[in-house]
């Protein structure tokens, strides 16, 4: 299919570079519906990059980039459910979000993230993915997952390890402070960052300037310089599943979900 | 008259600006009025001598106090939220009168940062719903 309009998400071919565009309300959060659609994406990929050079992935919510998973779909999800279910389920959905961030990760394209607003816990886990994020002046980082008792589990933590100095992981990590688009590129995380509303148009410029060079060379240099972190993306599972089935982890969640804070987010 | 003040100045001579030894007085002893000139000298003046350019990032070379550091708040306020100015006032709870989330609430720390080149982490807003608590956590950044 060269454009898919599904429920989370649509994709088109546009002048050599695949256009995945989120649009799951309120800010992209990434459910069983996100994944299944982002599992079509990839299904369809290896027969999208025959006519394409670069994949841009942003988002068309106004809200942000995205939020990250959707916390209340997994509050509900384990609501009476034992504990060996529940860490099956989330296993389960841990190793297909992981299947799918891989294949975008090595897909043998220049991958742009294109963000704005917010790009926190996998919003800036499926960002860091890619080969180089483009950001809106306004845009946040965000890994808010120590606050629920978690660790991100999408693959954040080896990838951002991979990209930007470890002092910077423990940073965002350990804190669950926000990061503006400025400090980001600072920091190495952020290739460009754009003006407002500009994210999605820098992006395309970039992926027309790409589209000059030999599509086999920079699939060679690709290959060389990103290796996928693959032992440290299975010990993360292994992390967050350990961590996953304290009793403090559920409380957390539901003190999250019904929370009346004007700021939830925050540790 | 603090000596951070050199810096900008020392820029300002690199584009032809006077230099502080031509005024007669060490920088760090220039009156404010003089002080104000030199920053904002600029080539145009040469030829245009009523040209005072006053820098948009003018703010970062005066003390902020307190207040102005309110105002300016209050100014970022109302521009990113389109609120008129004159609504808002510094003991005002910023999610209410503005009726934002916590998201929007964001975008105001993001426009914060940019305008007082500061890097304010989110934890210090924890409990903060005034502009005038906010102007002084940013104060503590300054």
């Amino acid at each position: 299919m060269k454009t898919f309009q599904g429920k989370t998400l649509s994709w088109q071919l546009r002048e050599g570079a695949i256009e995945l565009s989120l649009h799951r309300p309120p800010c992209n959060e990434i459910g069983s519906e996100t994944l299944a659609d982002l599992e079509k994406f990839i299904a369809e990929l290896e027969s999208l990059q025959r006519d394409a050079h670069a994949l841009i992935i942003a988002s068309a919510r106004a809200e942000g980039f995205c939020a990250g998973a959707d916390l209340r779909e997994l509050y509900r999800g384990l609501e009476g459910l034992s504990a060996a279910s529940r860490l099956s389920g989330v296993r389960d959905f841990l190793e297909r979000i992981h299947r799918v961030m891989n294949t975008i990760d090595a897909a043998p394209l220049t991958t742009i993230a294109a963000v704005h607003g917010v790009v926190f816990g996998g919003g800036f886990e499926l960002a860091l993915t890619c080969d180089l994020i483009v950001a809106d002046k306004m845009a946040r980082f965000c890994f808010p997952e120590l606050r629920l008792g978690l660790i991100p589990g999408f693959g954040g933590i080896p990838r951002l390890k991979r990209d930007a100095g470890n002092a910077v992981v423990r940073d965002l990590l350990l804190t669950g402070r926000s990061m503006n688009a400025t400090k980001a590129q600072s920091v190495g995380i952020v290739s460009q960052v754009a003006g407002e509303g500009d994210a999605l148009r820098v992006a395309r410029a970039t992926a027309a300037q790409l589209a000059k060079f030999d599509r086999q060379t920079a699939i060679a240099a690709k290959r060389f310089i990103k290796p996928i972190p693959q032992a440290e993306l299975q010990q993360e599972i292994k992390i967050f599943c350990e961590l996953f089935t304290r009793p403090a982890v559920e409380a957390a969640l539901r003190k999250f979900v019904e929370s009346k804070d004007a700021l939830p987010y925050l540790p | 008259m603090n000596t951070c003040f050199v810096n900008p100045a020392r820029q300002l001579a690199s584009k032809g600006a006077p230099r502080a030894q031509s005024l007669g007085t060490p920088i760090s002893r220039l009156a404010p009025l003089e002080f104000h000139r030199l920053l904002t000298y600029t080539v145009s003046d040469e030829t245009n001598a009523t040209n005072k350019k006053f820098p948009e990032n003018m703010a970062r070379y005066h003390p902020m106090t307190l207040q102005n550091t309110t105002d300016e708040v209050l100014q970022l306020a109302s521009i990113h939220f389109k609120v008129p100015r004159e609504q808002l006032t510094p003991d005002d709870d910023f999610f209410k009168k503005l009726g934002i989330n916590s998201l929007q609430a964001l975008d105001l720390l993001t426009r914060i940062e940019q305008h007082f080149h500061i890097e304010l982490p989110d934890y210090e807003l924890q409990g903060v719903s005034d502009f005038r608590t906010l102007a002084e956590r940013i104060q503590s950044r300054l």
